[in-house]
């Protein structure tokens, strides 16, 4: 299974040697105060989306899914190693930009105003595990040409979300569950509240590999 | 149906595909059912869309099957799935799979996959088929993609091949090198399924035919039988009772002979050959499809 995960970083080498250009283009075109909070956040994990596209785009190619499941392997196993590399494009993909931006700032230059940090870490592991949560199961289901219709809906949702989740919490401020839920965030350790968040979305990453195993057992090829 | 080899006859199977079914839209794979013995090579044939790549992928359990059963090494193949998959080689006329990677990086990868994996033996066959190392393989030829495949079902000790289309689009030197392969690696404990739509391929190595057309087994025979049992029927029109011509198959009538092929070459042969003016011959696999390929449109 951890073989897959190294295919996926292997047949990728061109993606990773782009991402280095892109980051530095990147981290020089976003070089103000505006955006150093999301510089790094936004960089990786575009580039982690590249990584994971890039993985799925090559497994739709020919005959290539029939030769995977011609190896001594369950499907489970396939699905799991995708849901694993998605941690590792994310991580790889924080790394180059982080790398870039500490290289670029200890040289002197005058840009990126920050180091990475563990926020930005954090942001970027949950936006890949929203999108992957919601773009895998599409994946196994429908392969990679049907899926990049979800492209458009994950643009749009990146756009539109966060104002609309504003606009509903602000719009149901006399909700009972929200308001306890706002006195729960308040009163804790924020600690506790990182913990409680990375769980959840861990637990619906889980939630999403479940499915996509039952999906990708009743694929036919 | 008509099959030759069964297990009771002839002891143990790598291969066996009973009965089984698969629908699809326009399509019906109906009542397959064929043995494949430890020791042999079977060819499999039939025109394009008769059903070779569907019966392949059922076996691969790549797709599922609507009713039938299919064991391999004597074990279900969805159950078992895992543990006969490490004992097959699926040799793809197409390797997408490994198109940016290079030979010493697909080992990197498809070694942890397999228990039995022998990194001597791989080795040896990149240097023995001379397989690049330093180019990515969408840059090999076709025929070095099909050595390089082999290479890899060799390396993890494959009992069965199978392969689906393996030398369609070769040149003639290297099929007939793909061929010899084929021969070297069947001993008393392996097998290969080998589809294909160029005969005179199988007429060289097949020990046994299965023959699909229109989604049903035509037959399954060792090829010593099927040359005995089918003859080319040629003769004058003028000789051509309708006796014979009812035993005839995909009869072909030109402005004064006929041709057309018989599945009981010695009935025919004893009835009307000689003095009657038809000649028997013995068809090539080639011709047997096409004469049969020829009937079955015409009962459609």
């Amino acid at each position: 299974m951890y073989s897959l995960v190294l295919k996926d970083l292997l047949i990728q080498k061109k993606m990773i040697r782009f991402l280095l250009l892109y980051g530095i283009f990147i981290l020089i075109a976003f070089n103000n105060e505006v955006f150093t909070d999301v510089t790094y956040v936004m960089a990786a994990v575009a580039g982690a989306y590249m990584l994971l596209q890039g993985a799925c785009a090559y497994e739709s190619k020919g005959s290539s899914e029939m030769v995977l499941n011609s190896f001594p392997l369950s499907r489970e196993e396939i699905v799991r190693s995708r849901y694993l590399s998605v941690f590792v494009f994310t991580l790889l993909s924080l790394a180059i930009i982080g790398l870039l931006g500490a290289v670029m700032k200890l040289c002197g230059l005058p840009f990126p105003l920050r180091y990475v940090s563990w926020f930005d870490l954090a942001v970027v592991l949950i936006s890949m595990m929203i999108m992957a949560t919601i773009y895998l199961p599409l994946f196994f289901k429908y392969g990679y040409i049907q899926s990049r219709i979800f492209n458009v809906i994950m643009f749009m949702l990146i756009f539109f979300a966060p104002s609309l989740l504003i606009d509903y919490y602000q719009g149901h401020s006399e909700n009972v569950v929200l308001q306890q839920l706002t006195t729960i965030m308040q009163s804790s350790p924020s600690w506790l509240i990182s913990l409680a968040i990375g769980l959840v979305f861990i637990l619906i990453y889980y939630v999403s590999y479940r499915f996509s195993v039952i999906i990708y057992r009743h694929r036919e090829f | 149906m008509n099959i030759e080899n069964s297990t009771e006859v002839f002891g143990e199977n790598l291969l066996e595909v009973r009965n089984l079914g698969k629908e699809y839209a326009g399509f019906a794979l109906q009542d397959v059912s064929f043995n494949l013995k430890k020791g042999y090579i079977m060819g499999f044939i039939g025109p394009n869309g008769a059903g070779k790549t569907t019966t392949i992928k059922l076996i691969m359990n790549l797709i599922k099957k609507d009713s039938g059963e299919i064991k391999v090494f004597e074990q279900d193949h969805v159950r078992a799935e895992k543990q006969i998959k490490e004992r097959i080689g699926f040799v793809y006329d197409e390797q997408e799979f490994f198109d940016e990677l290079k030979v010493p990086e697909v080992e990197k990868i498809v070694a942890p996959l397999y228990r039995n994996w022998d990194r001597q033996a791989y080795a040896r066959y990149v240097k023995e088929f001379e397989l690049p190392q330093t180019k990515p393989i969408k840059e090999f030829s076709k025929g070095m993609k099909m050595k390089f495949s082999l290479a890899l079902a060799l390396a993890h000790q494959a009992d069965l091949l199978i392969m689906d289309e393996p030398t369609s689009g070769l040149d003639p030197v290297f099929r007939q090198e793909f061929l010899d392969l084929m021969l070297s690696f069947v001993d008393e404990e392996k097998g290969v399924l080998f589809s294909s739509h160029i005969t005179s391929d199988l007429d060289k190595i097949a020990d046994y035919v299965t023959f699909i057309n229109q989604g049903r087994i035509v037959f399954s025979y060792s090829r010593e039988t099927v040359l005995e049992k089918y003859g080319l029927v040629k003769g004058e029109k003028k000789n051509l009772p309708d006796e014979l011509r009812q035993q005839l198959i995909g009869l072909r009538e030109g402005n004064f002979g006929f041709e057309a092929l018989t599945d009981d070459a010695q009935a025919v042969r004893k009835k009307f050959g000689g003095e009657m003016g038809v000649s028997i011959e013995r068809p090539s696999l080639e011709q047997i499809m096409l004469f049969l390929v020829k009937e079955a449109k015409k009962d459609v």
